[in-house]
């Protein structure tokens, strides 16, 4: 029946009465960038539907630090990512994976929020988030909250752990007291506006100029993000050269050919993996120059 | 719902379907015509508008959504004042055929100069990513909102 | 040329540009009409099925005015592709089809109060589809589904090869394309106040959606009146008339004014697309470089049902005769039904085609001998050739003219620096990025004289006020058609464009053009006839003139609208024109018939310098030259957004526009963001360079642009990337995941 109720809440608390209301209803969608939403209703010919606005919610609309964390509101926008100064400094690959996203006029609306709950295999803030160790903060229609690891909490394609009563509220990234650089690269059928055929996240800690921790993601391959852990381990102990450079390429070519054995795309991906490697190898190259 | 918001520099109170999209909105019931919808999946740009000053495209926004805020178009801007040089900059550029897309490359370009008066070529491109055209191969475009008038 | 002209080769403002960017310009799709329902078309989602539809459901619904099946349409059989009534294509179509032979055949229309009623009534009806086998493709067609055939031929292919000292051969493919225009289809219907019906389209032939129309419905030609209205870009993709014949039945039956729109959806399936090819080139040439003979055969992909399926064949086959001189040549096009949206015109209408495999052939013939591919185009592109009357080329087409293909090429390698680069731009790469240069070339038409009627008819009037009003049936597509009518008759009228005034096509105000906005006849044909009526009426004002003021015809000058002569009276154009209307009780005007005098032909030559990731398989342009022969520049700005525009297609064709199809014939590219055009980012600047040495026949020199600026850009930039790669991709376009696998075979 025709519905076409709209709530805007502007609290968590009026956010915790509308989850009441919609934990029976399957008709109910969070709209905040509306940007996936409005083409899944073309496609699925939704026309009546109970729309729960997120853009209200100026309590979601923050980056801070909280503690030795960063605190992401889901409604915060792609914009609003690539352009935080906290991101730039404390989760640089998160900030570049927004700054790819869309086009700037998507940007100006698509959110983390919907960009991770939606559990697209092509999302870029995904990749750069769970490099960076991301968790997710879910809040129920009781007011509880939960918090999960991203990895943990998408499931496959267009599923996560979130229950009917449930809203993702909060991205939370640790905030490590060592220095440490991260970057994030993309491919997809053109420069810019484009979805990602494979993108990549790294986050590295050096040492006394050799890598001490690797983090290394890679996204738009499988249902799921690829966490490259043979990768990762071969940075450990080594200086960030040329060298080093040449064993990851090669690297990142089996580490396709391992996750997607069987499937068409594996020809094109196992090469332009290397265009991803490349890029964010180059980018902290060139960001530790600069700091 | 009854939309309370400011569009066009006026506050509007009108009563509509929330869940409609705002291009429909703009173009049915404000009558505002000059955003268009070429694709109505935010790939296009034609719909493009300001909302709080930031290019969004409509077609992707619901009615809903802008309670309480700002909408413009180009029906909006000030004809003499902000709108002049740009509109003058794009037809003495030829930046304009068929004219289909120049509302939303106009808002675009807008949009931009709020947040960047200078911008380098790249982030014009940037900024006009997500305006298609099919006409003027964004040369003259790009030409235009270079050399706007300050 | 561009000497002493006022007008002529002058960066004027576009009159409309103002309007457009204040978003003031109302398209159809803005129209609101007293009652006016809104439609909605719908189309099929099976390739190939007999449809059944239950309408009841949405015809309960609130708003929901009325729901048209085949069961209620004319089973008038028609032919979109038909633009005047001498047409021999052969008519299968209707306005709604029981049998649904593509995704996007037109199977009903919604009508509703508003488009939300229109959409809910659609959700409601429950279709049915009785699937029948599907073909789908070049290859799957080619055993059972020719529609058409034709072959041209110069000299002896055979004895030609013999003499050859090398024989290179090139298979390659092109994808059907979508136009793309930003403005989906749209229409209004009306039955006016004379009981005509009124059609409001933004078309490029108001004569063929009158003609068409009229067939559909079985109507009188002269009860259908066709405005050409704003449009938001056609290409080509507005010309056969979709909406219009279902449109007109519409309003009729309701008797309502009756709007309908597509979405992008129904732009890529519903209508018409650029007809994919299957290509097959093989050239002779000596070993120093000369052709000495060439055979083509293409296989087009008709699509669903015929409109232009003789048309593309015979259109692509005449352009391999233009551009270089080769004694021996045959060329072989057929096309094939397949159950996909059918080919319609598109940017160039063929020409794209047939240069995209034969200028990479041409490439790799002169990589054969080790010859400059620039300087083995000179060696054999056609030199111009005096204006003579009647004259033909090789295989009895009008003459090609004052061809310039040779210029194009010698300046363009000067320009461009050819030569030092091609020394150099291997210097730049990287273990992964790759250079390389790329150059091809075209050749375009100028109407359709000896092959269709070409003329056109024209009315010039002075108005009392001084202002000039110039009745003739064009249709601005959005390239500044109109301006360019206002500066040819400025030219020769001397009097400021601004006081022109052009009105764009109307089938029951403009004088009868038999061919409408196609065939880049516009600046040429429309243009001369333009000019010609306004030098008969200048003439007609001289004699006037003269003879009520005793004076020399010679001696009467005309300058800023102002008529005058050294020893009597000055007066502008309206008084003189109401002077005359009292005294010799005539208007100052002139009416005539212009027939299409010559065809020659047009060339381009592009150059591009590419950077391709060998990782990433993305190709970006570095640098890019155009060069066209364009007789004389009516306005360089128009020109050379005529060119850039062109570009950005032709280079979509050769990077990522493809309408792609499963094998059961579902579209999978439906939307913008799997049909990629090239945005802003991706988009180089795109140098021009016009050689402007006229054309006999031309107004003012003046030849076409727009249509050829969508030809090379697109084998140049393959070239370039086989250049830098060592590959040779033929098969457009050349996706990321096509170079990755031709530089890892
Ligand atoms: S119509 Fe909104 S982006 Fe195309
Ligand atoms: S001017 Fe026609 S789409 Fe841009």
């Amino acid at each position: 029946m025709r519905s076409n109720a709209f709530y805007a809440p502007e609290t968590i608390q009026e956010l915790i009465e509308v989850l009441e209301l919609k934990k029976d209803n399957r008709d109910f969608y969070f709209i905040a960038g509306a940007t996936d939403f409005a083409i899944n209703a073309k496609k699925h010919e939704i026309m009546d539907y109970t729309a729960i606005d997120l853009t209200h919610m100026d309590e979601l609309k923050r980056i801070e630090k909280v503690g030795d964390c960063i605190e992401i509101g889901a409604a915060v926008t792609m914009t609003r990512l690539e352009e935080s100064n906290i991101l730039k400094d404390h989760g640089n690959a998160l900030a570049e994976a927004a700054g790819r996203v869309g086009s700037t006029q998507i940007r100006n609306r698509a959110t983390i929020g919907g960009n991770i709950a939606n559990a697209s295999q092509c999302a870029d803030t995904v990749p750069a988030s769970c490099a960076l160790g991301a968790t997710v903060i879910l809040l129920d229609s009781e007011g509880k909250q939960r918090e999960l690891p991203l990895e943990e909490f998408i499931l496959g394609i267009g599923h996560t752990q979130i229950k009917s009563n449930e809203v993702l509220v909060k991205i939370r990234i640790p905030n490590g007291r060592k220095m440490a650089y991260s970057s994030f690269s993309k491919v997809g059928s053109r420069k810019n506006v484009t979805i990602s055929k494979i993108n990549c996240a790294v986050r590295i800690v050096f040492e006394d100029n050799y890598v001490a921790e690797a983090t290394m993601y890679f996204g738009s391959i499988g249902s799921k993000v690829i966490k490259a852990v043979a990768m990762e381990k071969h940075c450990i102990g080594r200086a960030w050269d040329e060298k080093l450079l040449a064993e990851l390429l090669e690297l990142g070519s089996l580490q396709i050919d391992q996750a997607i054995p069987t499937r068409s795309s594996r020809h094109y991906k196992r090469i332009a993996v290397k265009g991803v490697i490349s890029d964010v190898f180059n980018d902290i190259v060139s960001q530790r120059g600069v700091i | 719902m009854i939309i309370n918001a400011v569009i066009n520099g006026e506050a509007v109170e009108k009563e509509c379907n929330p869940n409609k999209r705002l291009v429909e909105f703009l173009r049915d019931d404000m009558g505002l015509v000059s955003v268009k919808e070429g694709c109505g999946e935010g790939e296009c740009g034609s719909c493009t508008v300001l909302l709080d000053k930031e290019a969004v495209t409509s077609c992707t926004v619901l009615a809903g959504q802008i309670n309480g805020r700002e909408v413009t178009t180009v029906e909006g801007l000030d004809v003499m004042g902000e709108l002049k040089p740009v509109m003058e900059s794009f037809v003495k550029a030829g930046a304009v055929q068929c004219g289909y897309c120049t509302p939303g490359m106009i808002i675009s370009t807008i949009a931009l100069r709020y947040k960047n008066p200078n911008p380098t070529e790249d982030e014009i491109k940037r900024a006009l990513e997500g305006n298609l055209c099919r006409c003027t191969g964004y040369n003259k475009i790009i030409e235009a909102v270079k050399k706007i008038e300050r | 040329m561009n000497s002493g002209f006022k007008y002529i080769g002058k960066r004027i403002n576009r009159p409309d540009a103002r309007d457009k960017a204040l978003g003031r310009t109302k398209y159809i799709g803005d129209m609101k009409l007293h009652g006016m329902l809104c439609g909605k078309l719908v189309t099929s989602k099976k390739a190939h099925a007999v449809v059944q539809i239950d309408t009841s459901k949405a015809l309960a619904i609130k708003g929901v005015r009325a729901v048209f099946t085949y069961e209620d349409v004319p089973k008038k059989l028609y032919n979109s592709n038909q633009w005047y009534s001498g047409s021999a294509d052969k008519e299968d179509e209707l306005i709604l089809h029981k049998t649904a032979k593509h995704v996007g055949d037109r199977i009903a229309l919604v009508l509703g109060d508003n488009m939300e009623a229109a959409e809910r009534g659609r959700k409601a009806l429950i279709i049915e589809y009785e699937e029948l086998p599907v073909i789908i493709g070049l290859e799957a067609a080619s055993e059972t589904n020719l529609c058409f055939e034709k072959e041209f031929s110069c000299g002896s292919v055979e004895s030609g090869f013999e003499k050859a000292d090398f024989i290179i051969e090139d298979k390659g493919s092109t994808p059907k394309i979508h136009h793309a225009a930003i403005e989906n289809h749209v229409c209004v219907a009306e039955v006016d106040t004379f009981g005509n019906l009124l059609i409001w389209s933004p078309c490029q032939v108001v004569f063929q959606v009158q003609h068409v129309t009229a067939r559909a419905l079985d109507m009188p030609y002269d009860k259908i009146r066709v405005v050409k209205s704003y449009m938001g870009g056609s290409f080509g993709g507005k010309t056969m008339p979709i909406l219009e014949p279902i449109c007109g039945f519409a309003a009729l039956k309701t008797g309502r004014p009756v709007k309908i729109i597509m979405d992008r959806r129904d732009s890529i399936s519903a209508t018409r697309t650029r007809n994919a090819s299957v290509q097959r080139v093989r050239t002779g040439i000596t070993k120093d470089g000369k052709i000495v003979a060439r055979e083509i055969e293409i296989d087009f992909d008709g699509g669903a049902y015929l409109t232009n399926s003789a048309g593309i064949a015979v259109a692509s086959g005449k352009k391999a005769f233009r551009a270089y001189d080769i004694e021996n040549q045959k060329y072989v096009g057929r096309t094939y039904y397949t159950n996909t949206t059918p080919g319609g015109a598109c940017r160039g209408y063929g020409s794209p085609q047939i240069h995209a495999i034969s200028e990479i052939n041409i490439n790799n013939a002169a990589a054969r001998i080790g010859m400059d591919p620039v300087d083995f185009r000179i060696l054999n592109a056609f030199d111009p050739q005096e204006y003579e009357k009647g004259a033909v080329d090789q295989i009895g087409m009008p003459a090609i003219g004052n061809a310039r293909l040779k210029d194009c090429l010698t300046e363009g390698k000067e320009h461009f620096r050819w030569r030092e680069r091609m020394q150099t731009v291997k210097d730049k790469n990287t273990d992964r990025y790759a250079y390389g240069l790329g150059v091809a070339a075209s050749a375009h038409g100028n109407g359709y004289l000896n092959s269709f009627p070409d003329f056109t008819n024209v009315a010039i009037q002075i108005m009392p006020d001084g202002r000039v009003f110039v009745r003739i049936a064009i249709h601005d597509l959005g390239c500044g058609t109109v301006l360019t009518m206002q500066q040819i008759a400025a030219e020769v009228l001397s009097i400021s464009p601004e006081l022109i005034n052009v009105p764009e096509a109307d089938t029951h105000q403009s004088p009868y053009d038999s061919a409408g906005t196609q065939a880049s006849r516009v600046t040429y044909v429309c243009g001369g006839a333009v000019k010609e009526a306004a030098e008969e009426l200048k003439k007609k004002m001289a004699q006037m003139y003269a003879s009520s003021f005793s004076c020399k015809e010679e001696e009467v000058k005309f300058e800023d609208g102002i008529i005058g002569s050294e020893y009597a009276e000055h007066m502008n154009y309206g008084s003189f024109a109401t002077f005359c209307e009292k005294k010799y009780s005539t208007a100052l005007k002139a009416d005539l018939e212009y027939k299409a005098k010559a065809n020659p032909s047009v060339y381009s030559a592009v150059f591009i310098e590419v950077k391709v990731d060998r990782y990433s398989g993305m190709v970006e342009i570095e640098d890019m030259l155009v060069v066209q022969d364009a007789g004389q520049v009516i306005n360089p700005t128009l020109a050379e957004g005529q060119v850039q525009g062109g570009a950005q297609m032709s280079l979509g064709m050769a990077l990522c526009e493809e309408i792609v199809y499963d094998e059961k014939g579902n579209l999978k590219t439906d939307n913008f963001s799997k049909y990629h055009i090239i945005n802003a980012p991706s988009m180089q600047e795109v140098k021009t360079l016009f050689i402007e040495k006229g054309e006999p026949m031309g107004p003012f020199g003046a030849k076409s642009v727009g249509e050829l600026a969508a030809v090379a850009p697109a084998p140049a930039l393959m070239n370039a990337i086989n250049h830098a790669l060592g590959t040779n991709l033929t098969d457009y376009p050349a996706t990321p995941e096509k170079i990755i696998e031709a530089l890892n075979n």
